[in-house]
């Protein structure tokens, strides 16, 4: 489908043929927080802002009922839990965000086995991603392999000052932007000569630094006092977990009795000190500076090995929510730095392969 | 799409008790009249309805088609609750999961089998699976060690063991209460290996059990000249999805649940943690 | 052309497959006036138990058609004195020496193999396992798999030495004690003792023996003992000595041909001193003979 242009002044009109495809979800600001809720026809969301909550919980949900169970007459009896998953479309989701939501795909629809109420969400969510025109002072997105202006999701728009460029990327995008017939017109050249050029500029606008390969973490694995002094203020409150967009550990719980009840996935944390709490006592991360380790490395490291991404999106979220200011951008470039010192020269350190 | 989380009600048609806090019990399907398709070393998701789930050794051989078992010691709350079940009662499983010993790899071998305390348990199915198929394999050598004879599990089995061509037994424990009868080792399981016959050329050795046991035995092997690749080990973490998706179990970049629990030694080695250094 | 006659049992090294039968040689005192006694394979004491016994009453053999029954009793002087006095007498023929050993409890078994250790010139250590275990009421401890097994372990976690169990016949199924022991940890096998026997003078209606039954031995037996070798060598893999009736090299033979790996001598050094020299000879005659140089050539050859 040809890229299109929807003048400012078209836009609510889109919202509203979108709502009657299905649920529109987009950035509104709360009493404390601003997080991505559902907005009805008519209303016109601020899109300047960059909600505090990460719109993850729409997909992921936080708790999610997996099974049913009754037992009776003819014992147990285990059903899925199974409910009408309307259409739903994120509308300004950003592309660290949206781009989070790839690297969910990678953890939860594994080749063990997919995660499947999250997969059915995840089919019938649209995601049309705006991109970000003003990336904020805790934005590092260009720093793990993304950028303001990634064209991640299903549909993605630009803001061109009185118009937006939309691009469809995706079947169903293709169906949303058809939606909006007729408040759309096909870009010119010229249209896409500016946002090429805007796309340059907008990546220069998130400074890059060099950050820490993982034959570079692995090297410093073992080096107890790098990481105790990086975990020395941290407090294992897990708010990094919660509203980092990528984050994804989760607990099963049953909720009900042994007659009847359900069992749900539940967001967890592995920040807290319980996470790799077994049965009998042992507990390998009971120090917090080993499971502050667990985090960074599987952000930075594992996450690279076993699906080829880096697990971070760059979204500053953890940095901008952490109570005692952990910066997990200081980690990094810290993290290089033992390296290079440790390997030699700074130079192209910018543009190393990630898995070397 | 299937639903990873179902759990297969499964009725309990025995139960053995191994020790004063592990029993083993006997299961079938309710719904299809078969037992598992698994590996020795693989591990189910038990779920007791309304209290929890977790993961739990397969203890019978593959090869007992009809039922498959479970020995569970009671150390928590929901071993506690699978503690107070009968013959007759019904739990949920799903699985099996995670990887087996290298059964392929031992054919014709001769088999090293180490274990400490409960690490038995995941591998009471392979020497049982060696026992029926006794022309498969070579030699099988047992060396087992827990702290007190009462602790020892699967004593019932040790005649039926013994019984067989070719196969040795060694005992050990850390100490004997007055007025026991122990004609068997005490002492650590390393110094059991003294007793073994086997050319370590021709052998795998499969260890599971307390990680300082276990690195212990790896040092004890290495120095016998096993070679790194024949040594396997199970190692254990809590695991709750059982799927490499929840985060719990990893080691590493590996995942307990679906890359182990049974790695071979090199695999360990590779990572980060130095967990079974055994550095000569 | 040379004949090799030499083996190796358990980690021993023999220079031939002939040794006495515990109990029919003493500690080779009264042979050693008829032949060089450094010229056996082995020597193996009479069993020797923690402390001294005096045996049974007397009469305490008698003999019968092509065998001999006795209820000897396990008389010795002990483990003291016989590492005093027999010991030392035994090392002078360089020879490998197994000492057997016997006891009437667990502890007992276990307790001799660690006064046992580091002396010198004892080379294994043999388990006699027809004695009756007091703690099981008097049930020899060969008598079934599981004390048999638990007496090989007794000795074994005891001793680095090589451990060689003997077996009594006297039992429904010798392959499963065989088993058994060998999963205790045994090196060897020695088999068979003696069977248990009976016989009554018709004069005086009274029984020969004053114990009433004695362990049967001699030629009678070999039959017996040759079957019972056969199928212990199907179904382990460690060597074995093979006892029971042999008084010629060419008994001898049908034994390396069930599968021993080497023959103890017993009832036969009673009626012919120089036996055992007799049917060393004789086993490299017969290889010889037949163009066969190694003794090796016919272990566990019967052909099917």
């Amino acid at each position: 489908m040809q890229a299109k242009i929807l003048k400012t002044e078209n836009l609510q009109a889109w919202l509203d043929k979108l709502a009657s495809y299905g649920e529109v979800y987009a950035p509104v600001k709360g009493k404390d927080t601003s997080s991505f809720e559902r907005v009805n026809a008519g209303v016109m969301p601020d899109f300047s802002i960059r909600t505090d909550v990460p719109p993850k919980g729409l997909i992921f949900r936080q708790a999610e009922k997996i099974l049913a169970y009754t037992v009776g007459e003819d014992g147990l009896e285990i059903k899925r839990a199974g409910e009408e998953i309307s259409n739903r479309i994120i509308f300004g989701i950003r592309p660290c965000d949206s781009r989070a939501f790839d690297i969910l795909d990678a953890a939860l629809l594994n080749p063990y086995a997919s995660e499947y109420s999250y997969s059915v969400m995840r089919e019938r969510t649209v995601l049309i991603t705006l991109a970000c025109n003003e990336p904020g002072q805790t934005c590092f997105c260009t720093t793990v392999d993304g950028s303001p202006a990634g064209k991640v999701g299903n549909v993605w728009i630009i803001d061109l000052g009185d118009r937006y460029y939309v691009e469809a990327l995706s079947p169903s995008g293709e169906q949303v932007v058809m939606l909006g017939e007729g408040l759309f017109m096909d870009a010119t050249e010229d249209d896409k000569l500016l946002v090429q050029h805007k796309e340059r500029e907008l990546f220069k606008a998130v400074s890059r630094f060099p950050a820490p390969t993982v034959g570079d973490l692995n090297r410093i694995f073992d080096d107890e006092d790098f990481w105790k002094r990086l975990a020395d203020k941290c407090l294992s409150c897990g708010m990094c977990t919660f509203l980092c967009p990528t984050c994804h550990c989760y607990e099963i719980k049953d909720e009900g009795n042994p007659k009847s009840g359900d069992r749900y996935r539940i967001w967890d944390s592995c920040m807290f000190s319980n996470f790799t709490l077994a049965a009998g006592g042992h507990n390998p991360r009971v120090e917090h500076w080993k499971r502050l380790r667990q985090r960074m490395m599987h952000k930075f490291s594992y996450f690279i090995e076993n699906s080829g991404v880096i697990g971070c999106v760059g979204c500053g979220r953890c940095i901008r929510s952490c109570p005692v200011a952990f910066d997990v951008r200081e980690f990094l470039r810290d993290a290089a730095l033992v390296c290079t010192a440790t390997v030699g020269s700074i130079d192209g350190l910018l543009d190393r392969d990630r898995t070397a | 799409m299937k639903n990873p989380y179902i759990a297969h009600p499964a009725i309990i048609t025995n139960i053995r008790q191994e020790t004063a806090e592990t029993k083993t019990y006997t299961l079938e399907f309710t719904k299809q009249k078969r037992g598992l398709v698994f590996i020795p070393g693989q591990f189910n998701m038990i779920s007791l309805l309304g209290f929890g789930e977790g993961p739990f050794s397969i203890t019978s051989s593959p090869l007992r088609k009809e039922i498959f078992e479970h020995t569970i010691r009671l150390v928590g709350s929901l071993t506690g609750q699978i503690n107070r079940l009968n013959v007759g009662d019904i739990v949920g499983i799903r699985g099996p999961y995670g990887s087996g010993w290298p059964v392929g790899l031992a054919k014709n071998k001769d088999l090293l089998i180490i274990a400490g305390g409960v690490g038995l348990a995941p591998l009471r199915g392979l020497i049982d699976m060696a026992i029926e198929q006794r022309n498969g394999f070579g030699e099988v050598e047992i060396m087992y060690g827990s702290r007190k004879p009462e602790n020892l599990i699967f004593t019932s089995d040790y005649d039926n063991w013994r019984s067989a061509p070719n196969i040795r037994l060694f005992l050990t424990v850390d100490e004997v209460p007055k007025g026991i009868e122990w004609p068997y080792g005490q002492g650590v399981v390393t110094n059991l290996l003294k007793f073994s016959k086997i050319n370590p050329a021709n052998a795998l050795a499969f260890i599971c059990g307390p990680e300082i046991m276990m690195r212990f035995i790896v040092r004890s092997l290495l120095i016998r000249e096993f070679a790194e690749k024949n040594i396997f080990v199970s190692m254990e973490r809590r695991m709750e999805c059982g799927m490499a998706k929840c985060g719990r179990c990893m080691i590493g970049p590996k995942y307990v649940c679906t890359d182990g629990p049974v790695f071979s030694y090199p695999e360990v080695k590779a990572l980060p943690h130095n967990l079974l250094a055994a550095s000569l | 052309m040379s004949v090799n006659l030499s083996v190796t049992l358990a980690g021993i090294k023999l220079k031939n497959p002939v040794m006495p039968a515990s109990g029919t040689f003493g500690a080779g005192r009264e042979f050693s006036e008829f032949f060089d006694v450094g010229r056996l394979g082995a020597i193996v004491a009479k069993t020797v138990t923690l402390k001294p016994r005096e045996g049974n009453m007397p009469p305490r053999i008698c003999e019968t058609t092509s065998g001999m029954l006795n209820s000897i009793g396990l008389q010795n002087e002990g483990l003291e004195y016989f590492l005093k006095h027999d010991l030392p007498y035994m090392r002078k023929f360089k020879i490998p020496i197994i000492v057997n050993i016997a006891g009437n409890t667990l502890e007992e078994y276990a307790q001799i193999c660690r006064d046992l250790k580091g002396i010198e010139g004892v080379s294994a250590i043999e388990l006699n396992i027809s004695c009756p275990n007091i703690k099981a009421g008097g049930i020899a401890f060969g008598a079934s798999s599981r004390l048999a097994e638990q007496v090989t372990a007794a000795a074994r976690y005891n001793t680095d030495l090589p451990l060689i169990v003997k077996l009594t016949p006297n039992v429904y199924n010798i392959s499963k004690i065989a088993r058994a022991v060998v999963s205790a940890g045994a090196d060897a096998v020695s088999l068979i003792n003696t069977l248990v026997g009976m016989s009554i003078d018709i004069n005086t209606f009274k029984p020969q023996l004053a114990n009433y039954t004695g362990g049967l031995s001699g030629p009678a037996i070999k039959p017996v003992a040759v079957r019972m070798v056969w199928e212990v060598a199907q179904t382990v893999n460690v060597p074995i000595i093979g006892i029971g009736g042999i008084m010629t090299a060419e008994d001898a033979i049908e034994f390396f041909l069930a599968g021993a790996t080497a023959v103890a001598i017993g009832t036969a050094n009673f009626i012919n001193p120089t036996a055992m020299i007799d049917i060393i000879n004789g086993i490299e005659r017969f290889l010889s003979e037949r163009g066969l140089t190694d003794i090796r050539q016919l272990v566990g050859k019967v052909r099917l």
